[in-house]
């Protein structure tokens, strides 16, 4: 996709008008089940800030359906040859909540403040200089090669928010939500909802017909979007059942297949969504020997483990990309790693020397998969004979727990939006300064450092395959598999399609 | 309600549950933790007689087992709890210089909604079914304490314990043979109603998550993990909360009994 | 009066004292690094450093709750790093919410238990008094948290008549609040009247043996005009104690039933503060409503100068 030609805004698609009669107005009621840690949208990954943020704040590039980057807030980018110089080109006419037209300056101010804020800052740390030429040129220079730059700030992982100049001189956490977004900011009112309304001064791209992932033609054709928190799953499908709730963010599966039938509500499932993992400790206690992580890889029945903690919405898929996406690295030779052999399992720990030590499982309580997960895998592992300590916390405590080098061997992780984002992310978890299984692998190393600097997708690709291959064979992370989602909404919201947020554009009250 | 008849109502209800619970490696028809996905959100039926989780587990198996924990906790609380409700109590009582400190600082604790302390701390220390204890004795023993300096108040200034203190016995003696004696009646009293607040706040615990860790079977945490099925799988929650209510219920029932009985100066008003 | 008053506002210091040293120590019993938990785990060496400083964490604990407690007599509670506001303002945006469901429990169980208790003394060791007394009890017994479950299942799911949680202000939408309010109200009411009829009765039969309740049936009225005016007045007293310490335990309950019912109430904010480890928050919020539970006691004292006469002379 990133090649060293023009990146123009693509979508030849003809610019057809929709085919479905649409209706304006209407108060919209989206429920999810935590409240956002903030609205700031830049500083935070949470999927709870998201589905509200990515509603009136918009990104030079976005990501499409497919999740491929594709141009938003830019009508295109410039990329010079050697690979440092990105141009991009703004839209003309786009303006913020707050009635100023957007500028070079402000996505320089925002750029900028990404690097020193932002959720996933380190995709700026290659950028030298941002020049801004004229009112609607933003060329950024960058000081080594980035083929994952464009990826980077197309993300909604946490997302480089276009915003006015003046918000960014706010520290993290502090700035308002004014964007150049369809619905503008009206109330957050914490443990209760935010409110959203229509954006009347929003300034479609119209480069595309209709919506199109994060990107395309966005068209808010509601009069308001209240997100509502609901913390109880019970509450929330019965809200959607009576109506008082319109849209849900994501849909208990036995509730989904209880409500196929109901003519009232209408049931969306999207996979995959997430890859379901187990991370293990390669520098502490038993699992610091290689052939008790295989032994625990062996003595795993992954289908139990996804048939529970998905709730019965999975697909047994054992790449660390999703199928289909341009760093697939294929599965082949995979099999002898996923199938479930205890006695296999048991000699390995045999020959390992494993004489019963304590393996340590810590979960979190918050998340149903985690949890899930975590206590089945524990118990899989005690079948074959291995002493296994469960230990269930608060999700903090745990992420503070895993992040240090000893004290857990096994981990239960759910990775939503890593692996949508491409594989940066998801090899970028194994490499680095803090390394997930600790101990720095030096064939990850290598194939990181390959990934972040070849130009060339098929080298990607095969760093990402030697990447794959590694884990496996060293048995530092386990992939159980895709989890699916259900996204619902009440039978009169039309036009719905699921994606990654309750996208409220491009729908309507029928 | 005729005093002896809550007693024994009481008795006979708290009996049955505690058996169940002591009973529940004998009783329980399947493994409380063993997950089989193939069997998940099974209604009821005569295999699972009160269906099963979303892990495929017996759902009357993990509610013997939860009943179990919650006797434990709750046992753990009334003893902690009137161990140091009992000491600072009697100290209050006894020696009125300590009394006002003492109680000021029970007053203090007390001014915390119980279940709310017990929150507060549980989760300070760390979800465990220790844990869960200590802070449930902290947040009840103010009112055992209250309690018991009541009843030394009343027992220091009666004839058998002046007498005592005029041929010179020497305080532990005095406090332990005879004015402890005197107070136990009401310490039993309060404590049977301990145990079942300890109950429903332990499950109130477990229910946000704070109580013994998963995959222990809990009554608060069978109904939390319930609640997402709240219209697909009802049975999961229902029974839980039913057993609950009827231990509280039966050691309530037995606190009131048992007041009537040991406690005259309470019989004559209710 | 005011002599009575004053002393009873000093003997509320040092409680108040202890609530906030208590408030303040849950941190001094959390096992290991409280800045670590809070950071999580992607925050640098200096996040941690500058989180560290925010929370005070660099000085000694005696100094650290010294200048919490400072600030707290000025009303400032310190800023919850993760809300990303000031503690008190969180939680004054959120104590309506919790007071006015308090409120509404403690007066819907003072409607259904004071006549429960009345009718129970009227028929004293009948099968009317062992009835009442035993529903009395049984919903005494119930896990609130399980009844608000058990009441959106019926009213929410199987009837569709309430809605299943949320909350609308009363003065933006009276009927609205009331179809918010009815089930997590109902359901702390349910659980707390026990108290309030059991007292009620018992403080009933004491009045009812008292000489002047005689003087009003020889006067000749009626048995209902004798317990339902002269009685009950009488014994308000103890009945106004329970429905104080009442309170307390609705405010404690709350915290469950606004999880359950999405209420965004101070209890919630607490539930939300110990599952993120935002440790300002759950001082504040333990002080805040252990604070609220001795003022409205204080409030039950004035009460009590107002509706017993004799109190009012002094004899203490």
């Amino acid at each position: 996709m990133l090649s060293r030609r023009t990146l123009l805004s693509a979508s030849a698609a003809a610019i057809a008008a929709p085919a479905i009669a649409q209706t304006r107005g209407g108060e919209v009621i989206v429920a999810q089940q935590a409240q956002p840690p903030t609205l700031d949208t830049q500083t935070t990954t949470a999927q709870a800030s998201r589905n509200i943020t990515l509603h009136a704040m918009e990104t030079l590039f976005a990501r499409d359906e497919a999740g491929n980057p594709k141009p938003d807030l830019a009508e295109g980018v410039d990329i010079s040859a050697d690979g440092l110089t990105y141009t991009f080109t703004l839209r003309g006419g786009v303006k913020f909540h707050n009635g100023d037209a957007m500028t070079s300056a402000d996505v320089k101010a925002s750029l900028e403040r990404y690097g020193r804020v932002g959720g996933s800052a380190f995709i700026m740390r290659p950028v030298a200089a941002i020049e801004t030429p004229d009112a609607r040129k933003v060329v950024v220079k960058l000081s080594a090669v980035s083929p994952g730059f464009i990826e980077g700030v197309s993300s909604p992982r946490a997302p480089c928010a276009i915003m006015p100049a003046a918000e960014c001189a706010k520290p993290a956490g502090q700035a308002q939500l004014i964007g150049t977004g369809p619905y503008r900011f009206v109330e957050y009112r914490p443990d209760s909802h935010v409110k959203l309304a229509r954006f009347d001064g929003y300034q479609p791209n119209a480069a595309f017909s209709e919506r199109d992932g994060f990107a395309g033609r966005k068209t808010p054709l509601f009069d308001g979007v209240t997100f509502r928190f609901v913390p109880e799953g019970g509450a929330r499908t019965a809200g959607l059942e009576t109506g008082e709730i319109h849209v849900l963010e994501a849909l208990a599966v036995p509730a989904a297949q209880r409500l196929k039938d109901n003519r009232a509500v209408r049931t969306y499932e999207m996979m995959p969504w997430a890859f379901q993992t187990l991370m293990m400790n390669n520098a502490w206690g038993p699992t610091a020997n290689v052939g008790v992580r295989r032994a625990i890889q062996a003595a795993l029945d992954l289908e139990e483990i996804m048939a529970i903690s998905a709730d019965g919405l999975y697909r047994m898929q054992p790449a660390w990309q999703h199928p289909g996406t341009q760093h697939f690295p294929g599965t082949a030779g995979l099999d002898a790693y996923t199938r479930q052999d205890q006695n296999k399992a048991k000699a390995l720990l045999r020959d390992a020397g494993y004489r019963n030590e304590e393996v340590i499982l810590v979960t979190d309580n918050a998340f149903k998969n985690h949890l899930d997960a975590g206590t089945i895998a524990a118990e899989q592992m005690r079948a074959v004979g291995m002493n296994v300590k469960l230990e269930v916390m608060d999700w903090p405590t745990v992420f503070a727990r895993r992040s240090r080098p000893d004290n857990w061997n096994v981990w239960p992780l759910m990775l939503g939006i890593e692996p949508y984002e491409g594989p940066y992310g998801v090899v970028g978890f194994f490499a680095g300064e803090k390394p997930v299984q600790i101990k720095p692998d030096p064939v990850i190393e290598e194939a990181q450092a390959k990934l972040t600097s070849s130009l060339k997708l098929e080298d990607r690709v095969a760093a990402v395959k030697s990447f794959q291959d590694r884990v496996y064979a060293e048995a530092i992370g386990i992939k159980v598999g895709d989890v699916g989602i259900v996204q619902a909404t009440v039978a009169r919201v039309a036009n719905y399609k699921p994606y990654r947020i309750p996208r409220m554009w491009d729908c309507w009250f029928a | 309600m005729t005093r002896s008849r809550a007693f024994w109502i009481g008795t006979v209800m708290l009996l049955l549950v505690a058996a169940a619970g002591l009973l529940a490696d004998w009783l329980a028809p399947h493994d409380p933790i063993r997950n089989a996905f193939r069997a998940r959100f099974r209604a009821p039926d005569e295999t699972y007689w009160l269906g099963t989780d979303r892990f495929g587990r017996d759902v009357l198996s993990r509610i013997l087992f939860g009943i179990r924990v919650s006797l434990r906790i709750g046992l753990m609380v009334v003893l902690a709890s009137g161990l140091v409700g009992a000491a600072i109590g009697m100290a209050a009582g006894w020696w009125r210089k300590a009394d006002p400190w003492l109680m000021r600082a029970m007053d203090g604790l007390m001014a915390f909604p119980g279940v709310l302390l017990a929150i507060a701390l549980a989760a300070a220390l760390g979800p465990s079914e220790t844990n869960a204890a200590i802070a449930l004795s902290v947040a009840y023993a103010p009112r055992t304490a209250r309690v018991m300096r009541g009843a030394v108040l009343v027992t220091r200034s009666q004839d058998f314990v002046l007498a005592a203190q005029a041929v010179g016995a020497g305080t532990p003696r005095i406090l332990f043979r005879h004015v402890l004696p005197a107070c136990l009646a009401p310490l039993v009293v309060q404590q049977t109603y301990v145990f079942a607040l300890a109950v429903l706040a332990e499950a109130v615990l477990s229910f946000i998550g704070v109580g013994p860790p998963p995959p222990a079977p809990t009554l608060g945490g069978i109904i939390a993990e319930g609640r997402d099925y709240l219209v697909e799988a009802p049975w999961i929650g229902l029974w839980p909360g039913l057993v609950i209510a009827w231990l509280v219920l039966g050691l309530n029932l037995l606190g009131d009994g048992l007041r009537d009985a040991l406690d005259p100066r309470m019989r004559a008003t209710v | 009066m005011a002599r009575l008053l004053l002393a009873r506002l000093l003997q509320a210091v040092p409680v108040l004292l202890v609530v906030s040293v208590v408030a303040f120590g849950i941190t001094w019993i959390i096992p290991g690094d409280m800045a670590a938990e809070m950071a999580g785990p992607t925050a640098t060496a200096s996040d941690l450093a500058r989180l560290r400083t925010e929370l005070g964490l660099d000085r000694p604990p005696l100094e650290r709750f010294l200048a919490w407690f400072g600030g707290a007599l000025t009303g400032d509670l310190g800023r919850s790093v993760l809300l990303n506001q000031g503690v008190a303002a969180a939680i004054l945006e959120r104590l309506p919410v919790t007071l006015s469901l308090a409120l509404t429990a403690l007066v819907l169980a003072c409607l259904i238990g004071i006549p429960l208790g009345a009718i129970a003394a009227a028929h004293a060791n009948r099968w009317p008094d062992q009835a009442a007394m035993g529903a009395a009890l049984v919903g005494l017994s119930l896990p609130d948290f399980w009844l608000g479950l058990s009441l959106i299942w019926v009213f929410a799911v199987q009837f569709g008549w309430l809605p299943t949680g949320g909350f609308v202000p009363l003065h933006e939408d009276p009927v609205g609040w009331l179809r918010c309010m009815a089930m997590p109200a109902g359901a702390l009411a349910l659980t707390q009247l026990g108290p309030i009829a059991r007292m009620t009765r018992a403080s009933l039969l004491e009045v009812l043996r008292g000489d002047f309740v005689r003087t009003a049936r020889a006067k000749g009225l009626s048995e209902r005009r004798v317990i339902g005016l002269h009685a009950l007045a009488a014994s308000l007293v103890p009945i106004i104690t329970i429905a104080g310490i009442g309170f307390g335990v609705l405010l404690g309950g709350a915290v469950v039933i606004e999880q359950v019912f999405s209420l965004p109430g101070v209890g919630r904010l607490i539930i939300g503060a110990v599952q993120r480890r935002d440790y300002p928050v759950i001082q504040g919020g333990l002080l805040l409503t252990a604070s609220v539970f001795v003022l409205v006691n204080l409030l039950v004292d004035v009460l009590y100068l107002i509706v017993d006469p004799r109190l009012r002379e002094g004899s203490k």
